[in-house]
């Protein structure tokens, strides 16, 4: 009797055994990790105008870990095994700060962190609709960003859209850093018009 | 054996030699080392961390992260030979091996409740993991020790490290604030206590780019947020920002008057000064040494007592006490009380040198020859403290250069009358002008403003009266005390919660975590509830989409 039930046990254990499917690995992406840092310096805090980046705002679909792709015209699926490494809004301000200082050199450009910043240091204020993959090869960025000193605001659209080369989300997540190159480009030029910001004026 | 039997002999030959079959089971050794090595090529390195403790860690659970990223896991945790602290050994990814410099900091992230607010509140639900911290010395290193606390100051972190010491009469914390100007610009790293010096030495860092208000005039003191001075110049109450009143702090500054010195780009050390007053006494070096005998009392003088010259300060008063060989007892009709004072030439407009001191010293025993005399004078009627200030008595004259007392070794500043004699004098001097008074004339002004101040004094008691009636009520008793308790209450609720507070900001990080992971919670809810058997036998969707590059 104990012999049978043992070999019931041992059947059902080994069927389900071979049942089981092996684990998906998950992998994690990072777009300050993808920005080339090499050669940024910390500039002196006394070296000119200071650009405080943020907040970052984010839509509720990009609010979340795993990376979203467009899949025609309405439809965003998010990824169960692939996610960003940090909170979105944070990275990209990570990025767009190392990218502006890099093209402005006699702005200071620091995140938002909460502490203390003079009154009239120029703020930059962003707000994303799109910033994923699509279904069609392509990555898309587009949204709104807001150059603000003390006395006037300088508000822009932007809508960046890269083609892709290669599968899968490490290099889409490549060209989304590409993308945001192109958007620190377009912000630079916006704050060089503003004296107020250069403290020029 | 038969004749015609042929003669049959065995001929041993050689056999075909190995098998074939044996090349199957050298095929699985060789791919079964294969395998071998290309597992343990592929492992990362293998170090060893010791901790005091080992809670909330878990050996094959526990992660080790950097920028939340993980970057290795706790294979085993043992006690260390002496079974005094924890052992635990962590495979680091081999990509990551290059963050394992002999400086790297490793500490365990876990719910924490300090100073300076609630902190790893996300924990609670990740549960607890290890921080890396990647160093900047020599590598590779494979032996560390674990931080308990997190570091104030990441290693590499811009500034300049500094060394403050005190006599460790007002501690500071670890943590604890150092400002400028109220601004938060540093903190104390690291509190130690020199037994054989009986002084605390603090290390603080004062980040970039606030480093550069350090330089060598820089003073350091306590703000310890409210003081109350009762000296000869009254009472001083000096209080700074709610925050700095709860937690302490050091301050800096250049003292006033002087340059702003050399920037310090190396680590400095620094005397924390009691009181901010302080930090512009301690700036000159060299001073003279006087003594005082007084025939009254003394009382409400006391050491650090201001010594006056005309109204300006020139120096202080060093002793009170009366403990010298010199002095066999006081219960002498004639004993004098000998108070020891410095006077600072600088103070005078001397450069401060020692040079200048033999000068100094000959031209005030010149002008103690033509009447310079030190008298008790009182700086506060409210504190009755005194101090000494150094006049002339016109009365006296005479001729400089005359011979000076010594007493104990030090030269005697004479004394003019005691205090009942200068008031006896100024009581004559008084009198005098009173009796030049036109008093009839002021007399009438007086008495009509006497009226009006009796009509003004009996409505100002009246309301005093109704509103003594309402304070001595004991329903106003409580309220006041309800109502003082409740604001201090909020108030520390909201600057513990506060935009910008340390618990604000973890809870901030707890929702998101919290929300995050109700987000990664999502998907593996649709799937079981699409297909419940998926626990066991697996997802059947579990591949995601991915982009595609374009092609050509």
């Amino acid at each position: 009797m104990n012999h049978t039930r043992n070999s019931f046990v041992a059947l059902v254990f080994f069927a389900l055994v071979a049942c089981a499917s092996k684990p998906v690995e998950e992998h994690y992406y990072s777009l300050v990790l993808a920005a080339d840092q090499a050669g940024t310096t910390v500039k002196d805090d006394n070296a000119g105008a200071h650009l405080i980046v943020g907040p970052v705002h984010l839509p509720a679909y990009l609010n979340n870990r795993g990376l979203g792709i467009a899949v025609g015209a309405n439809q965003i699926r998010t990824a169960n095994h692939h996610f960003w490494a940090e909170p979105l809004d944070e990275a990209i301000s990570k990025v767009l700060v190392l990218d502006i200082s890099r093209l402005l050199d006699n702005v200071v450009v620091e995140r938002d962190t909460g502490r203390w910043t003079a009154a009239g240091d120029c703020r930059l204020r962003l707000e994303f609709d799109r910033f994923h993959a699509t279904d069609e090869s392509s990555v898309v960025s587009s949204g709104r960003y807001w150059v603000a000193s003390s006395e006037a605001s300088i508000g822009r659209e932007f809508h960046i859209a890269n083609s892709l080369s290669a599968d899968g989300y490490g290099h889409a997540v490549e060209t989304l850093r590409q993308s945001l190159g192109t958007l620190a480009a377009k912000i630079a030029a916006t704050v060089e018009s503003d004296p107020l910001c250069l403290g020029t004026e | 054996m038969s004749e015609g039997a042929k003669k049959v002999i065995a001929r041993v030959g050689r056999g075909p030699g190995i098998s074939t079959i044996w090349l199957v089971p050298a095929a699985a050794i060789v791919i079964g080392a294969w395998m071998v090595y290309a597992h343990w090529s592929s492992l990362g390195p293998l170090i060893e961390i010791t901790f005091v403790s080992g809670e909330g860690i878990e050996a094959g659970k526990t992660k080790i992260k950097r920028k939340n990223v993980p970057v290795g896991e706790v294979l085993e945790l043992r006690l260390s030979d002496d079974a005094e602290r924890v052992v635990l050994s962590v495979r680091i990814n081999k990509q990551e091996a290059r963050l394992l410099r002999e400086d790297s900091q490793f500490w365990v992230v876990r719910p924490r409740v300090g100073k300076g607010g609630i902190s790893g509140l996300n924990t609670l639900l990740s549960g607890a993991y290890i921080v890396l911290s990647p160093g900047s010395g020599e590598g590779p290193a494979h032996q560390f020790t674990g931080l308990e606390t997190p570091p104030f100051t990441p290693p590499g972190t811009p500034g300049l490290h500094i060394t403050l010491d005190s006599d460790g009469n007002r501690p500071l914390g670890e943590g604890d604030p150092v400002l400028f100007h109220g601004i938060e610009v540093g903190k104390i790293e690291y509190v130690h206590f020199n037994s054989d010096e009986r002084r605390t030495y603090y290390n603080a860092f004062v980040a970039a780019p606030y480093d550069r208000l350090i330089t060598t005039n820089t003073r350091f003191w306590f703000s310890s947020g409210l003081s109350v001075d009762l000296s000869a110049d009254g009472i001083r109450l000096e209080m700074a920002s709610l925050t700095t009143v709860i937690s302490g702090g050091v301050s800096f500054d250049v003292p006033v008057g002087q340059p702003e010195g050399e920037h310090i780009t190396e680590r400095a050390f620094f005397t924390i000064y009691p009181r901010e007053s302080d930090i512009h006494e301690a700036q000159y070096e060299h001073a003279l040494s006087y003594m005082v005998m007084f025939d009254d009392s003394i009382r409400g003088l006391k050491p650090g007592a201001p010594v006056e010259y005309r109204g300006v300060k020139v120096g202080n008063v060093i002793r009170t006490d009366i403990v010298y060989p010199e002095i066999e007892n006081m219960l002498m009709p004639r004993a004098r009380i000998p108070v020891l004072i410095e006077i600072i030439p600088a103070r005078f407009g001397f450069p401060d040198e020692e040079a200048i001191l033999p000068e100094v010293d000959g031209r005030l025993v010149d002008l103690v020859g033509v009447g310079l005399r030190a008298g008790l004078a009182t700086g506060s009627l409210l504190t009755g403290r005194k101090y000494i200030e150094l006049q002339y008595d016109r009365d006296l004259g005479g001729d400089a250069g005359g011979d000076v007392e010594v007493f104990a070794g030090y030269k005697v500043i004479p004394t003019i009358d005691g205090q009942l004699g200068q008031l006896l004098d100024n009581a004559s001097r008084t009198l005098e002008v009173i009796n030049k008074l036109p008093l009839d004339e002021v007399l009438d002004s007086a008495q009509t403003a006497l009226d009006e101040i009796a009509a003004t004094l009996a409505e100002f008691r009246k309301s005093a009266t109704e509103l003594d009636e309402i304070l001595t009520d004991p329903a106003s008793h409580e309220l006041i005390g309800s109502l003082n308790k409740t604001l201090i209450s909020f108030q520390q609720l909201a600057l513990d919660f506060s935009e910008g507070s340390a618990t604000h900001a973890e809870l901030q990080n707890s929702l998101r975590s919290l929300g995050q992971t109700l987000q990664e919670l999502e998907p593996v809810l649709k799937i079981l509830r699409r297909q419940p058997n998926s626990l066991i036998f697996g997802g059947g969707d579990d591949e995601d989409l991915e982009p595609k590059g374009a092609r050509e």
